[in-house]
């Protein structure tokens, strides 16, 4: 009896071998032995598959997952509050730098060497004869005299009078036929900013002020007026303090071609304050 | 054993595994499981042909099964590797050979069955070598995202979905048996 080398079963074990081996090749080497059968095989089935794959794809068209958004809603909704209080940061940093503008003003303009604020509590407020008083709780015997300067913060409020020993009343700004020499600078730092000064009087409504102006004179909306008496009418601790903001800038003059009204407006509402600073002379 | 009508088959259930498994898919199309028709051509055949035929018409049905599938290993581009699914489909081979004496043939509810049993010899053989490829003493190139594991519970969703679609199947498969000229040879063990 002859013996074959090759029975089915030795040829069988020798491909199962074979195979073994190849199962643990490595992965680049595998794949490289498998690309061209595995093309072939692709090749020779897409004619039926292409077909069936297109049809079950719109049949059960890929389903759209909504993404869980929780989370991103939850952040967009934290970051429009972080950009909300971001706004509002700007806000109050730009009040404060303009703040910090008006102050550096006055205190180029004013001679507040050798002076102290007497904080005095408004009692109350009185316009007997047109003419409007703010009561101090403050007199004499705090310090409190006529002829200071009442302010509050860089505002100009009014003068002292009628002071007694525990009480005055100040005269506000606004006072009927009230008239001032003023510098009018834009509220900046910037010691180099164009300044104008010239004389403004209270307006006929008697709460803002006016001055007729050259038209070329710098002024300008948002302008600020710091008081600048050359002539001695009011205390001299008071100079260079706020008497109010330009409003508006129009050409309701006697002469347009030529000159421009300015409005001015206090900034803070005179008759509604509750505490104001004397200053007091010292020494 | 016809090889014509063999080859035939083998490449329409190819095509049909290629081509439906979106729309076979369950429970989703993008990631369910799908049911695998060379696995039940293999036992089918398995079942009904010659004892000397049968290894090499299923390791033919592992080779297009290994073929067709993608692993991807250490940043590699997609590719197949040839040896696991066919050394699988060789031991069920040997497995539905040892079962098939026990059991009524004829029938599309053994066919399910032995699917599902056959089926589980397979997929353990090839999760058993895709794992060892893995092992530091031997190839160490494991497959990228590849847990033992996960693909045993996918695997096992596969032959119970491949169970149910041997009916119809096998319904069609068992018709065609005149074609496919077994003889009487497959009668015997």
């Amino acid at each position: 009896m002859r013996h074959r080398l090759f029975t089915p079963k030795r040829v069988l074990a020798l491909v199962a071998a074979a195979l073994l081996i190849a199962s643990f090749l490595p992965f680049g080497a595998a794949s490289a032995i498998a690309s061209i059968p595995r093309k072939f095989v692709r090749a020779v089935t897409a004619p039926v598959s292409a077909p069936l794959n297109a049809l079950g794809r719109a049949l059960r068209p890929p389903r759209h997952v909504e993404p869980d958004l929780g989370s991103a809603d939850q952040m967009r909704a934290e970051l429009g509050l972080a950009l909300q209080r971001i706004n509002s940061l700007q806000s109050q940093l730009k009040a404060a730098n303009e703040r910090i503008a008006v102050l550096s003003q006055v205190r180029q303009t004013a001679g507040m060497t050798g002076s102290r604020l007497i904080d005095a509590r408004v009692s109350g407020f009185s316009s007997r004869r047109n003419h409007p008083v703010l009561h101090l709780t403050r007199g004499t015997s705090s310090g409190v005299n006529n002829g200071m300067a009442a302010v509050w913060g860089f505002n100009l409020v009014g003068v002292i009078e009628n002071a007694g020993s525990r009480n005055a009343d100040v005269r506000l700004i606004t006072a009927p036929k009230t008239s001032m020499e003023v510098t009018f600078a834009p509220p900046t730092a910037d010691p180099s900013a164009p300044r104008y000064t010239d004389r403004i009087k209270l307006a006929d409504d008697g709460r803002t002020f006016e001055a007729v102006v050259n038209l070329d004179a710098p002024v300008q909306v948002g302008d600020l007026a710091h008081l600048n008496d050359a002539a001695g009418n009011w205390p001299p601790l008071a100079k260079g303090f706020v008497v109010g903001r330009v409003i508006d800038v129009n050409d309701r003059t006697s002469n347009p071609l030529l000159l421009k009204k300015v409005i001015v407006q206090p900034l803070v509402d005179l008759p509604r304050l509750n505490t104001v600073q004397v200053i007091e002379p010292v020494g | 054993m016809n090889w014509i009508v063999f080859t035939l088959a083998a490449y329409l259930c190819l095509a049909l595994q290629t081509g439906l498994g979106t729309l076979l898919a369950a429970p989703d199309a993008q990631t369910g499981v799908s049911p695998s028709f060379l696995l039940i051509l293999a036992v089918y055949i398995g079942l009904m042909a010659p004892a000397s035929t049968t290894p090499w018409a299923m390791l033919v049905c592992g080779v297009l099964v290994d073929l067709s599938s993608s692993f991807s290993s250490s940043g590699s581009a997609a590719g197949a590797i040839v040896g696991p699914a066919a050394l699988g489909y060789l031991v069920g081979a040997y497995t539905v050979l040892q079962l098939r004496a026990l059991v009524f043939r004829h029938s599309v509810f053994t066919l399910a069955v032995m699917v599902f049993i056959v089926g589980v010899f397979i997929q353990l053989v090839i999760v058993a070598l895709l794992t060892m490829r893995g092992l530091p003493w031997l190839t160490a190139d494991a497959l990228t995202g590849w847990s033992a594991a996960q693909q045993l519970v996918n695997r096992f969703f596969i032959l119970i979905y491949s169970s149910l679609v041997a009916v119809p199947l096998g319904y069609v498969l068992f018709k065609s048996t005149p074609a496919w000229g077994f003889g009487s040879k497959a009668r015997g063990h």
